[in-house]
């Protein structure tokens, strides 16, 4: 860069047709001035970001003249109203009272133009004062804000920003001629090439908004007015205005009235209307669309002219070709939004969903089907639906379909082939696509995986008939040793009597305790455990298990082992004795004749650790994980000769875990095995 | 003396059909499941008539009736089954079960039952 004579001050003089190039000091107080009088008042920074890299590099004298230069620049671009300031050491600042927009617009402008003109990298950012409470020092924080971020993406552009967040910049587009008035086919045919640019407008392939502002300034063009508005009506028939574009005349509060006025009423009277507003003229025509006999209206397209135009037959012609276009638009813009919505529900559905074709070719379909089936993208498209049957069962699927043909809608459970070979029960609904005429042209299979439901049942039906059998057994040796005492009395041996009856009585004991059982494993179903607990001593339990157990066949001995510290529980006293029993019975169950079952406990922490152990065989390893699955019975030939429902350790487990402990074992084949649970100590 | 053959896997009805058996004037024989069954009549000398429960771990009553009935030296033997089950069962009859007492049973029905069997 060519020296300049001399070294500059740092105030530059201000050029003869510019505004003086005010100090921090003093720009900061102008603005808090403008701020204060309620102004909207906009603050433009340009800042030299390179700045103080020349500073170091370069010194001090070529740091001036670089932003001396910006300043003449800048000043150069703005008008005499919009005052001028230096702002921190390396920043030019421009402040402007006018809308936010004419601000952007004004930076984006001058911005451009220094980046033609000057080989120094300058960032611009804009700030607008509404919402702000800090004054003048806030605004310039903003500006500066933007700036860094124009700075980060390239200071290509220009970054706004308010209190409220980061603010887009305006769209400007240019102006369209306004299309010939008359019935000349020029005339016509230059109206036929602005629809066709409005068509083209609203049908591309970009967000609506944006097709919308489009298509508005080609309206513009074709009226021939300053100002289009389009209205679009939501569900309950009120307009919301989708669009307002042109001349920032029609924006103001009374044209705004004037506006909502001739919305209504073409609305109403279903027509063109021609308003006249205080000074501005307006045309308004419904969009309006016919659905079978219904006639209802979409929205509405309002134009406004400066002053009042007598209406014309042509513009009308016109207006209505516009409105057709913009309905025709709006209807397929809802569609596709139908669309995008109807597709991510069926894409998101955990039931299997597909849609074949009358032939029963296979349409589109959910991943549920890929997941349930196994099959894939590849393997589904335009395979037939009885892909998807098993071989027996493709008669069936056609059943099903002639039965959704014939009344529309068809339930079913049936089983699914997996790509596997697998085979998977299902149910599910087939119904009937129909098009808008009525005509049907596909159907809509929609189906789950009732695998799981059906071992629920599975096991609950085997759950009853387990029951029953469980019940009756021990009622028939009562009913039947009663009857044998009663048929034969005093023919039968003293003895004989004295053995039948201790089997009736035995056997009532037993039905009591399957009775129990079964109570509780109801309970536990439906999670009313409830203990009630209180403090309760363990040796007192175990006195009880003595005598319970005491003509027990095993002849087993009871040993008790209970800590000092741990020596009682707070717990619900039946409930822990119902699980003592249990573990006590299997115990007994799988002692050798006179062997011993010890009951010990030993303290946990805020718990007590009981502990049930034999000298039975032990459990094997795959048993261990399932022993406190309900039904299950370890295979062997104990439990084959007692009878019993594989409900004692689930029970227990219940109870253990409604009491907040935890239960499990360790056991080892041959080395016996011991049960242990936790129960709180204290309440 | 008419000899009959008790299988039960479950001891007191198996006690109680056999005690009022003996009571009523029948010889009779119990066992706990169909494999000790299949090799009692194997051994032994001619049974006239069995019972059988019919749920029981490993052969069940069926089966055991079944098989029964296919072996040419007891296909003519007259089989009574015990259920559980409150209906008469189809499968009971066509695996060749004579008749069917559902529990609880009398042990007075189960004797006229034998009685008409080997009258």
């Amino acid at each position: 860069m060519p020296a300049k004579k001399g070294a500059r001050r740092k105030a530059a003089p201000p050029r003869p047709n510019s505004p003086a190039l005010l100090q921090e000091g003093a720009f900061l107080a102008l603005i808090d001035s403008s701020i204060k009088s309620r102004k909207e008042t906009n603050l433009i920074v340009f800042h030299s970001v390179r700045l103080e890299e020349i500073r170091l590099s370069r010194g001090e004298a070529m740091a001036v003249q670089v932003l001396e230069r910006l300043v003449e620049f800048v000043s150069a671009q703005v008008r005499p109203q919009e005052r001028l300031g230096r702002l921190g050491s390396d920043q030019v600042a421009v402040l402007m009272t006018s809308p936010l927009a004419t601000a952007q617009e004004a930076a984006q402008r001058i911005h451009q133009a220094v980046r033609e003109t000057s080989r120094v990298p300058v960032s611009t950012g804009v700030a607008g004062s509404v919402g702000l409470d800090d004054g003048a020092r806030g605004l310039w924080k903003l500006a500066r804000q933007a700036a860094a971020e124009a700075w980060a993406e390239g200071a290509r552009t220009v970054r706004t920003r308010t209190k409220a967040g980061p603010v887009p910049l305006p769209i400007r587009m240019p102006r369209l001629p306004a299309s010939p008035a008359g019935s000349s086919i020029e005339a016509r045919y230059q109206r036929l090439v602005l629809l066709n640019r409005m068509s083209l407008e609203l049908f591309a392939d970009r967000p609506f908004p944006d097709a919308l502002v489009a298509a508005s300034n080609v309206v513009l063009a074709l009226m021939g007015s300053p100002y289009a508005a389009v209205y679009f009506c939501d569900d309950f028939g009120s307009p919301h205005a989708a669009q307002r574009h042109g001349d920032p005349l029609f924006l103001e509060p009374e044209a705004q009235s004037e506006e909502a006025l001739v919305v209504a009423q073409a609305l109403l009277e279903r027509r063109i209307v021609t308003a006249q507003g205080t000074r501005l003229g307006w045309l308004a025509a419904p969009l309006s669309s016919i659905k079978g006999k219904d006639l209802t209206e979409d929205g509405v397209l309002v134009v406004g002219y400066p002053e009042s135009r007598a209406p014309s037959s042509e513009k009308d012609q016109t207006m209505l070709e516009i409105s057709r276009l913009l309905r025709n638009a709006r209807l397929i813009q809802r569609n596709l939004q139908q669309q995008r919505v109807l597709a991510a529900v069926t894409e998101q559905s955990a039931d299997a969903i597909i849609v074949t074709d009358l032939a029963s070719r296979i349409l589109m379909w959910n991943t549920s089907v890929e997941r349930l089936t196994g099959y894939t993208k590849e393997d589904l498209l335009s395979r037939q639906a009885d892909l998807l049957a098993p071989a027996g069962n493709r008669e069936e699927q056609h059943h099903l379909e002639d039965a959704a043909r014939a009344s529309g809608s068809a339930h079913f459970e049936s089983v699914s082939r997996r790509k596997d070979g697998g085979l998977v029960p299902i149910e599910g609904h087939c119904t009937l696509l129909k098009d808008d005429s009525g005509t049907p042209w596909g159907m809509v299979r929609v189906f789950r995986d009732i695998t799981k439901r059906k071992e629920l049942d599975r096991m609950k039906s085997e759950f009853v008939s387990l029951v029953s059998h469980e019940l009756r057994t021990p009622l028939t040796a009562i009913q039947g040793f009663a009857e044998t005492i009663l048929d034969f009395g005093d023919g039968l041996e003293a003895d004989k009597r004295t053995h039948f009856i201790s089997i009736i009585l035995e056997e009532a004991k037993r039905l009591g305790r399957l009775v129990t059982n079964f109570l509780d494993v109801s309970k536990l179903e439906a999670g009313a455990m409830h203990p009630k607990p209180r403090q309760v001593e363990l040796s007192a339990l175990c006195k009880r298990l003595v005598l319970l157990f005491k003509e027990h066949p095993s002849l087993a001995v009871f040993e008790e082992k209970l800590s000092p510290q741990a020596s009682s529980v707070w717990a619900d006293e039946d409930q822990v004795y119902r699980v003592l029993v249990n573990l006590c019975g299997n115990s007994l169950k799988y002692t050798p004749p006179k062997g011993t079952v010890t009951i010990s406990s030993k303290p946990d922490g805020e718990f007590v650790e009981i502990c049930v152990a034999d000298q039975g065989p032990g459990i094997a390893e795959e048993n261990r994980t399932h022993i406190f699955e309900k039904f299950f019975r370890v295979a062997d030939t104990v439990s084959r000769k007692t009878p019993g429902t594989g409900l004692g350790l689930a029970i227990c487990k219940g109870i253990v875990e409604a009491h907040g402990g935890r239960i499990w074992l360790e056991s080892a084949p041959g080395r016996g095995t011991r049960f242990y649970f936790t129960l709180p100590a204290h309440p | 003396m008419k000899r009959i053959l008790v299988v039960d896997d479950e001891p007191s009805t198996g006690a109680l059909a056999a005690e009022y058996l003996r009571l009523s004037g029948f010889e009779t024989v119990l066992c706990e499941d169909a494999e000790s069954a299949l090799k009692i009549i194997a051994s032994e000398s001619r049974f006239d008539l069995i019972v059988l429960d019919k749920r029981m771990p490993g052969m069940s009553g069926l089966d055991l009736c079944a098989a029964l009935k296919k072996d040419p030296a007891t296909a003519s033997l007259p089989v009574i089954l015990l259920s559980a089950s409150v209906s008469p069962s189809l499968t009971a009859s066509e695996a060749g079960v004579s008749v069917c007492l559902s529990k609880p049973f009398s042990p007075k029905d189960l004797v006229s039952a034998v009685s008409r069997l080997l009258a």
